[in-house]
């Protein structure tokens, strides 16, 4: 018993760490609450860090409810460090209300629920770690009370999960009905023995994918992205923009591996057409969007329509490139949004015209914004190009060459609306003069991402090593 | 012994009449409370497969109890955000809450 | 279709937790909604006695009767009665809504019906307080401080969200 808690040290220390900032809360004056998030970046750099000393371990602890693998390793390391750089982005937006205490310990409850997500073996600790994902979110979401917009997305974003929620818990009771387990190992022995046609498990089956599916934002359950991305403050835009949809992700991986490795054959169906009509969706709606987080949110969107396409092809191959996308989109995300806000600043409306004349206002940002927004679109030497490529390779290698080019031809369509903002930027003459400040932490944010997203861009083949790691110690992969 | 089947089609239909309820409603108070009736339907589906399927093991009924508290958690904070979006708007009614589009 | 004692309580316990469901997503009245939720919650209890979960029946009287209701008392407090009366509390889409609960509905009868589930053979016996705290805190350690925390972040928010302004 003792040593299994050596392997949950990342989760003890984050879990430390939230309650630290709580309680120093109460002791710091005033002024010098912004000390709260160095505290928390702290701890999930550190968390990180230790999480990477375990990669290579392959063991189940805790009664069965949590597996270390290199799978769920990576990802919390992207998790952890991804939400390291949504932290240092809330410190300039939290001036104002100076509620660090409250902030940063709900943003760590967060990553400690996404992080148990990545290795839950169990469907209560799945389910659980969802929940403690989430909750903390619709507060973030809501952060800015006197802000009606604020309290709309709040409203939004917790009663479209609560409903998704029940949804998913009644799956996950019928096929507790079938299996008479809720391990997801077990699941997968039970069902050797089972009618796999049997409508019940197909029924729960698909409420507990959906329910998955509604954190990732894929269609049809994409319809609180939008509003709420629009309407909570920019820096927990990013975050939940960036940061809980690998923890989705990782669960959806888990539950089709772990527990259905039996349906790999109808996958590509279910998460084909998913993929697809998310893409389309996501790209086309981009397209009219006047506000810069709309449009972040539908391109979100269809980035998740084409990760999805790795889980339609389901193989080694496809799930190393899901790591590498998540990798990817979650530093164009991240960076994007730093962008926003630091524009946001100046221009509170947070419309695309506020880009206008970018380029002579503050040359720095427009470049950076520019690089990402290349990425984003699939430009060569850049992180989202490679990202794109390993996923629509592992397509075309299965077989499923119209899955890949669906993908190619939403990237063009996406061409439309990056290009849009790039032009806004260079092309149209500004409507006001003002500079747009950029304070320290934003900045560093901003020119992490770059520098992540050009660094993969130019030498994935370091990437692409981390991302196969997963699933070579793998052997159930 | 009652049959298991009656279990789990009471839950089936008290889950609809809460979807019904979640879809037909406009009072977020309303709303929650379709949920709470959708959350019941599921947890009686645990127990009664718990005690019929496993009798031996708790698995099912662990479960109920997470997500009764975990359901509890979750109302707490969604009363708390219609109290905050009460103050601003004066409604409750969330097809007036539109700042933004559905 | 076997007639017994207990069968017949579970029928009309059914009834009674249904029909307060129809009333709850029917009523025009908000408090009477509240009041017969909890008349519905609390039927509920009813039925894990029948299925010899004794432990969750008074957890669900506790946390449903207990907790729940008094919260949502409150926030209907707070936000004044006559806020959720004013108007008619369907929107548009009933006919909507209704249609898609009906087919829902009717997909899972369709299926569940017919089904014969693997039921074990085992006679049902109450379960021991005792049995359930030990397996609480051992096999089922990570998910119980999970709700802990989930806990600590409800009342958290619940205070950032609703707390008046300082000034």
């Amino acid at each position: 018993m003792g040593k299994e808690f050596i392997y949950i040290i990342p989760e003890i220390l984050i879990l430390t760490t939230a309650t630290i900032v709580l309680s120093l809360d109460i002791f710091l004056p005033r002024e010098r609450k912004s000390l709260l998030a160095y505290v928390s970046i702290a701890g999930l750099w550190l968390a990180a860090f230790l999480s990477a000393g375990l990669i290579g371990e392959r063991v189940s602890i805790l009664a069965d409810m949590f597996v270390i693998d290199s799978f769920g390793i990576i990802l919390k390391i992207v998790i952890l460090i991804a939400a390291s750089m949504a932290a240092l982005l809330a410190i300039e937006f939290l001036k104002e209300s100076n509620k660090y205490g409250e902030y940063y310990f709900l943003l760590l409850s967060s990553v400690l629920g996404m992080m148990i997500v990545t290795g839950s073996s169990n469907l209560i600790a799945v389910f659980l770690g969802i929940q403690l994902t989430s909750v903390p979110l619709y507060i973030m979401a809501g952060f800015a009370r006197t802000d009606v917009k604020s309290n709309e997305a709040a409203l939004k974003y917790f009663l479209l999960g609560v409903l998704t929620a029940a949804v998913t818990l009644y799956g996950m009771s019928l096929i507790y009905g079938m299996t008479g387990t809720l391990n997801l190992a077990e699941i997968a022995t039970k069902l050797e023995h089972t009618n796999l046609n049997d409508p019940v498990l197909f029924i729960g089956m698909t409420f507990v994918v959906s329910g998955f599916t509604f954190k990732i934002a894929a269609v049809p359950f994409h319809f609180w992205a939008p509003d709420t991305y629009e309407g909570a403050p920019t820096p927990v835009t990013a975050f939940i923009a960036a940061v809980p949809k690998m923890a989705g992700f990782a669960a959806l991986v888990r539950l089709v591996f772990t527990a259905f490795p039996e349906f790999t054959g109808q996958w590509v169906g279910l998460f084909g057409l998913a993929a697809t009509m998310t893409m389309i969706t996501g790209n086309i709606l981009a397209i009219p969007q006047k506000n810069i987080k709309r449009m972040l949110a539908f391109s979100g969107i269809a980035h998740v329509g084409y990760a999805l396409i790795s889980l339609a092809v389901s193989n080694q191959h496809a799930l190393s490139g899901l790591v590498f996308y998540m990798i990817a989109y979650a530093a164009m995300n991240l960076g994007a949004f730093a962008i926003v806000i630091a524009v946001g600043r100046v221009s509170p409306e947070n419309q695309i015209e506020d880009f206008a004349g970018l380029g002579s206002r503050s040359p720095l940002l427009a470049g950076a914004m520019t690089i990402l927004l290349l990425s984003m679109l699939g430009f060569p030497l850049t992180a989202g190009f490679m990202a794109k490529f390993l996923v629509f390779a592992s397509a075309v290698e299965k077989g499923y060459v119209w899955l890949a080019v669906i993908g190619v031809a939403n990237s063009v369509i996406s061409l439309y609306y990056y290009i849009g903002v790039v032009r806004q930027m260079y092309m149209v003459p500004p409507k006001t003069e003002k500079p747009v400040p950029i304070p320290v932490t934003i900045g560093a944010v901003v020119l992490t991402s770059v520098v992540v997203t050009m660094v993969i861009g130019i030498f994935p083949e370091y990437f692409i090593q981390l991302a196969r790691l997963v699933f070579l110690v793998n052997a159930s992969f | 012994m009652i049959p298991l089947n009656y279990f789990v089609i009471f839950s089936a239909i008290l889950f609809s009449i809460g979807m019904y309820g979640v879809l037909a409603r406009r009072n977020a108070i309303l709303l929650l409370l379709s949920v709470e009736l959708m959350l019941n339907a599921v947890n009686v589906n645990f127990v009664a497969f718990s005690r019929y399927i496993t009798p031996h093991t708790i698995v099912g009924l662990m479960y109920t109890i997470f997500a009764m508290a975990s359901g509890a958690a979750e109302i707490g904070v969604g009363l708390a955000i219609i109290v905050t979006i009460y103050r601003g708007k004066q409604t409750l009614n969330v097809d007036e809450i539109d700042m933004l589009k559905w | 279709m076997t007639v017994n004692g207990p069968t017949i309580a579970f029928l009309i316990l059914a009834s009674l937790i249904l029909s307060a469901a129809v009333y709850i997503v029917t009523t025009r009245n908000i408090m009477h909604a509240v009041f017969v939720h909890l008349l519905a919650l609390s039927s509920v209890s009813g039925i894990y006695i029948l299925l010899y979960a004794q432990f969750i029946a008074a957890m669900q009287v506790l946390i449903y009767a207990g907790a729940v209701t008094t919260m949502v008392l409150f926030a209907l407090m707070l936000v004044k009665p006559k806020a959720g009366m004013e108007i008619a509390l369907d929107n548009q889409q009933k006919g909507m809504a209704f249609a898609t609960a009906g087919v829902f509905l009717s997909v899972l009868l369709v299926v569940l019906v017919p089904k014969v589930w693997a039921t074990s053979q085992e006679k049902l016996t109450p379960l021991t307080v005792a049995k359930f705290g030990k397996i609480l805190f051992t096999k089922y350690v990570l998910p119980f401080e999970m709700i802990s925390v989930l806990l600590l972040v409800a009342l958290i928010g619940v205070l950032v969200l609703a707390s008046k302004e300082e000034e």
